[in-house]
């Protein structure tokens, strides 16, 4: 298999559309992924924010030094779309349904549409850093990399992000603890 | 748990969204190729225009046995024009 690196270089130097399209296709799911939980409940407008991520990528391969992994250099590009947005969009980011505490939803729901919930109680700087850690698994040092932060801070925000989320779970849905490990498929990749 | 819910369920791939982007990587370098043409042109229009107004002048500097320093000139001019534009055609091309 053709290396990111080898693929970028070929775009960067001659506009390899053929190396793009691989490169495309190798990162969609992740930049994807990442935009969706970012955006919560609107898969469409992820979906073109991830595609104007790659197409900032295409016209900027030439800055990518490989000192970081290509992952992690889109994902940093897809931050800044991310936060772009917001600021356009500012009120039209909503928070996705939470589910109300004396809901009986522990049957219905599956891991996305949980995962979109607890997404949808973060901040959205928190949500992308939370993503890049549980998502994409990325280290922290990689995830300050991306939000371009100081390390502490990403720590910091994770840790309070947890904490958060880990009440929330045990304020309105401390058994769904037990039925996860059935009820949630595996995951399919990761790409890190 | 935590680590259970939020890691990805799935990977959204599909050629359409692939397709998408090709696509628009291609309109973009379409416009761009369109702008530096227009623009180009408008340039080369310009000059044409600065020329006539200033061909007496050339035609004197020429006949007063300057044709080796306007030469050189003139090859100056077309070197840088095409090192400072060698990128553009390249990333065009």
């Amino acid at each position: 298999m053709i290396s990111d690196k080898a693929l970028a270089a070929r775009v960067a130097l001659s506009g390899d559309h053929q190396a793009f399209t691989l490169l495309v296709e190798r990162h969609q799911g992740a930049i994807r992924n990442y935009m969706r939980r970012l955006l919560v409940n609107d898969n469409a407008a992820a979906d073109d924010l991830a595609q104007e991520t790659f197409l900032t990528a295409f016209q900027k391969m030439g800055s990518w030094r490989g000192a970081a992994k290509l992952s992690t250099w889109l994902h940093s590009i897809a931050y800044r779309k991310f936060l772009d947005y917001q600021r356009k969009h500012r009120r039209q980011i909503t928070m996705a349904n939470i589910p109300d505490a004396g809901q009986d939803n522990r049957q219905a729901i599956d891991a996305e549409i949980m995962a979109k919930h607890l997404m949808g109680l973060l901040k959205p700087k928190d949500r992308a850093v939370m993503t890049l850690a549980y998502g994409a698994g990325m280290s922290h040092s990689e995830i300050a990399n991306v939000v371009d932060r100081p390390l502490g801070s990403v720590k910091a925000r994770i840790h309070r992000a947890k904490l958060k989320l880990h009440k929330w779970l045990q304020d309105n849905d401390h058994s769904i603890q037990t039925q996860t490990k059935n009820q949630f498929p595996k995951r399919e990749g990761r790409h890190a | 748990m935590l680590d259970e819910i939020l890691e990805y369920h799935g990977t959204p791939e599909d050629d359409n969204f692939v397709t998408g982007v090709i696509k628009r990587v291609q309109h973009q370098q379409r416009m761009r190729r369109l702008i530096l043409t227009v623009t180009g042109l408008v340039g080369a229009s310009f000059g044409a225009i600065g020329m006539l107004m200033i061909s007496d002048s050339i035609n004197r500097l020429i006949t007063d046995a300057n044709v080796l320093p306007a030469s050189v000139a003139l090859v100056g001019l077309v070197v840088l024009m095409a090192w400072l534009f060698q990128d553009e055609v390249a990333a065009v091309g």
